[in-house]
């Protein structure tokens, strides 16, 4: 076991990068991102990773050029943030729907307007649908490690899916933490050769050449995108047989999309996934102390999305007791409606409830640390108190689902924001 | 490396049973251009007509290694081709770009520029056919004044601009080679295909296209068209070649205007006063397209291998 | 693949069965350069006539056509490759002698 480094989050994913030996690198530079591509120059620059390190003028032509790249059958990355992955957003289609195993990081941060640079979720939920595979790292620790799991999915034969890796913007790009790098003759074993093989799907050929990235009428075009879909879905499989993989050579790492945390025997289970999940323990530990059996489940992937994981994990036979209420946490809100996981984690409540015709628990919505805004302990305590006001409330019928009015979405942390500025407006 | 030249033309076909309009400039630049370079070719086209007549599934007019970027993204996709071709050391393959002018001068002239500036070793060739054809005829950044298209539609656009001057553009970023060309002078194209596939670095070709649909031209014009647009003064013949410009035709005298554009719909609706303007815009780009020469001449040469 | 190689003149249509099973398509939006499933040759209206008598095989009547749809003969002169020819009559207007002419298709 190799000495763990003190590295912050986007540190870590320009090791586990390097590691991976990306034939073909695209750099722009956005805040928080920045420093990753920072440190893969300098990489390069010393030799220690033989790489084309391209600087393009903008993330639509980093995505762009990566394609390219990727057609040619090179191991590709690329990192952005924010108004960057929106102004790529494109490209994420493109590149989907072209099949081509490329790997991102993101690290996830507010959009305009107003301006700002903190970190939020708000910009690869406003693309989970472009067919990327979705990863969300808690620490840098898993950031890296999803990083180098995330070449082994993308590039698999039956997958050829790009995949998305998202770290909370300052939280956790710019946070230190210890991080144990491996070294890379394990990374070498771990991952296929950094060139795809002649004939991959999606790459040009010397010997019969192709034509790529083309058109196809209705008919067609269904075909292609019910394969993509097919293949986006078939990577849940493939996310856990890799974890596993990596997890028995370098003997750390959750396994599933899903990880479940005092879950069990959790009447009241908060759902959330990035960074938070580390407070959130804190709170748990403390009403748990306090009887109150709270529990998490942190959605490591939000895509594929993880029904079936989430469905086992609150109603499976493993469950000492039933959940009375759900609360989903995200850094995020789909305006007009209500965020955008607590809308998937619904969808899959209904959906398992109409199946079993089972009742489904309450859920509530809690957005928070929109554009930074601190989620603060005592926050997450009270979202746990609604929770249980919301299970013991008498108007409660839990045979239905909670109603989808905009009541159940809460906006955490805004009053103890009014109420600090009130005292310093006294002092 | 054989000389590329009208009598060196190899017989083999890589662009055939494409959907492009009968008389298709484009497609004859292309054709050249792909039967000149061969089949040890990466083509990159942006959507487009290119795209869109070539590769819809299940016929593929392109018999070389081919793909279609995203619209703003010809030179991005490019840079990546190449910057593979550069990580494994992969030689003797040409790296070709083939845009439209909405894609080269206005949506994709950001990824252009990003690739020219980094000194990507690739062949772009615009293929001008002066507006957003494979929409519908829309004005684009290099539509001529006075050109009818259906975004301007009495031809007269409030700001009265004129076409970008793509090979100027191209060649500020200070690239080893760039140069306009018409479909009428298939050997002075070849000339200069010839010439850019061998510098080191970026080469942008501006190729004039006429699109018969598009233009209300006949559809056997394509060359004929080409010739008048050189004799009339509105599209010269000019090379950058590493900091030297050549102006490859100076006709002593223009042919009236008429000759080029009596032959198209689109400047139909032209009076007097119209052609007077584009007469003297003419002669201003004359001016400074020779101040240009000029100044380059008296700059000393910049440093560069031959 | 088989037969000739794409890019031989007059690059011939090549059988292509439409896929009937969802495995049968190609795994990603691609597929063999050259693939040529459908003749154009229905969009044209009129037919190049070559009065190949007089022709020298100058050759300016392949070198200018848009579609490729102009090859060269056993003899060194120039033939219409029907599935390709759109009937622009760019061969026509280029050719020095004016020795082809834009005319009704002949019936087979």
């Amino acid at each position: 076991m190799n000495t763990p480094e003190f590295l912050a989050g986007n540190e870590a994913v320009a090791q586990a990068v390097r590691l991976c030996r990306p034939r073909v690198i695209a750099a722009y530079p956005i805040t928080p991102q920045t420093t990753v591509v920072e440190r893969l120059s300098e990489i390069v620059e010393a030799g220690e990773l033989d790489a084309e390190f391209v600087h393009v003028e903008s993330e639509h032509s980093a995505l762009a050029l990566l394609m390219g790249s990727a057609a040619m059958g090179s191991r590709t990355f690329t990192a952005t943030s924010s108004q960057g992955l929106l102004y790529m957003a494109e490209c994420l289609y493109y590149a989907s729907g072209g099949r081509w195993p490329l790997v991102m990081m993101n690290a996830n941060r507010a959009l305009a307007l107003p301006w700002n640079i903190y970190g939020d979720q708000s910009d690869s939920l406003a693309l989970v649908s472009a067919g990327w595979v979705q990863a969300y790292a808690e620490n840098a620790q898993e950031a890296l490690d999803m990083i180098i799991q995330a070449y082994a999915v993308a590039e698999d034969p039956a997958i050829r899916t790009p995949v998305l890796v998202n770290l909370d913007g300052f939280v956790l790009t710019h946070t230190y933490e210890p991080v144990s790098v491996p070294e890379q003759a394990e990374v070498d074993a771990f991952l296929p050769p950094r060139d795809l093989p002649d004939g991959f799907p999606g790459t040009f050929r010397a010997d019969a050449p192709q034509s790529l990235a083309i058109t196809a009428g209705p008919g067609d075009y269904t075909v292609f995108k019910y394969q993509q879909h097919a293949a986006l879905l078939a990577a849940a499989a493939a996310i856990r047989a890799t974890a596993e993989r990596f997890r028995a050579r370098f003997g750390r790492g959750a396994q599933g999309l899903v990880e479940a945390w005092q879950a069990d025997d959790a009447e009241f289970v908060l759902i959330t996934l990035g960074s938070i999940a580390g407070s959130v323990r804190s709170a748990i530990r403390a009403l748990r102390e306090q009887g109150v059996r709270a529990g998490l489940l942190r959605l490591r992937y939000l895509r594929p999305f993880p029904a079936e994981e989430l469905g086992a994990a609150l109603f499976g036979s493993q469950r000492s007791l039933p959940v009375r209420a759900v609360g989903v946490l995200e850094k995020d809100i789909s305006f007009g409606h209500q965020g955008s996981v607590s809308l998937e984690v619904k969808a899959a409540l209904y959906e398992h409830a109409s199946r079993h015709r089972a009742p489904a628990p309450p859920v509530l919505n809690f957005v928070a640390g929109l554009g930074g805004q601190e989620i603060a302990l005592t926050d997450l305590h009270a979202m746990f108190a609604d929770l249980q006001g919301l299970a013991h409330s008498p108007s409660d019928d839990r045979r239905h689902l909670a109603a989808p009015g905009f009541t159940d979405v809460r906006f955490a942390g805004m009053e103890r924001f009014l109420e600090e500025n009130q005292h310093q407006d006294a002092a | 490396m054989k000389k590329i030249s009208i009598k060196t033309l190899p017989d083999e076909e890589f662009f055939v049973g494409h959907k492009g309009c009968s008389g298709c400039g484009g497609t004859l630049i292309l054709r050249w251009t792909l039967k000149a370079l061969g089949d040890r070719c990466y083509v990159v086209v942006p959507a487009g007509c290119m795209s869109a007549i070539s590769f819809i599934y299940p016929q593929m007019a392109f018999g070389v290694n081919a793909m279609i970027a995203p619209f703003a993204a010809t030179g991005a996709v490019l840079s990546g081709i190449a910057a593979t071709i550069r990580a494994r050391g992969i030689r003797d393959v040409h790296v070709v770009g083939f845009a439209g002018d909405g894609a080269t001068a206005d949506i994709g002239l950001q990824s252009l520029s990003g690739a020219l500036d980094r000194r990507e070793r690739i062949l772009y060739i615009c293929y001008d056919n002066e507006a957003y054809m494979n929409t519908g005829v829309q004005r684009s950044g290099a539509t001529p004044r006075g050109a009818r298209t259906t975004t301007s539609p009495s031809g007269q656009v409030r700001f009265a601009a004129a076409k970008k001057d793509l090979v100027r553009i191209a060649a500020a970023h200070g690239i080893p080679y760039a140069a306009s060309a018409t479909t009428g002078h298939p050997a002075d194209f070849l000339r200069k295909l010839d010439r850019a596939r061998q510098v080191d670095g970026p080469a942008f070709l501006h190729v004039f296209a006429p699109c018969p649909p598009g233009w209300g031209c006949a559809t056997d014009a394509a060359a004929d068209l080409g010739r008048s647009v050189v004799e009339t003064g509105l599209w010269p013949l000019v090379e950058w070649d590493h900091g030297e410009v050549r102006i490859n035709r100076e006709p002593r005298s223009f042919a009236p205007l008429a000759d080029y554009l009596g032959a198209q719909a689109r400047f139909r609706a032209l009076g007097e006063e119209d052609l007077a303007a584009i007469a003297a815009a003419r002669d201003h780009h004359w001016q400074a397209l020779r101040a240009w020469a000029r100044e380059c001449a008296a700059a000393a040469p910049a440093a560069h291998p031959a | 693949m088989s037969g000739a190689p794409v890019t031989a003149p007059p690059c011939a249509l090549r059988p292509f069965a439409r896929e009937t099973q969802l495995a049968a398509w190609p795994a990603t939006p691609q597929a063999d350069a050259g693939q040529l499933v459908a003749s154009n040759g229905g969009w044209r209206s009129l037919w190049p006539a070559i009065a190949l008598d007089a022709c020298n095989g100058c050759g300016l009547c392949l070198l200018f056509c848009p579609d490729g749809a102009m090859v060269w003969n056993a003899h060194g002169l120039p033939e219409v490759a029907a599935d390709w020819c759109k009937g622009c009559g760019l061969c026509a207007r280029e050719c020095p002698k004016d020795l082809i002419v834009m005319q009704a298709e002949p019936t087979p």
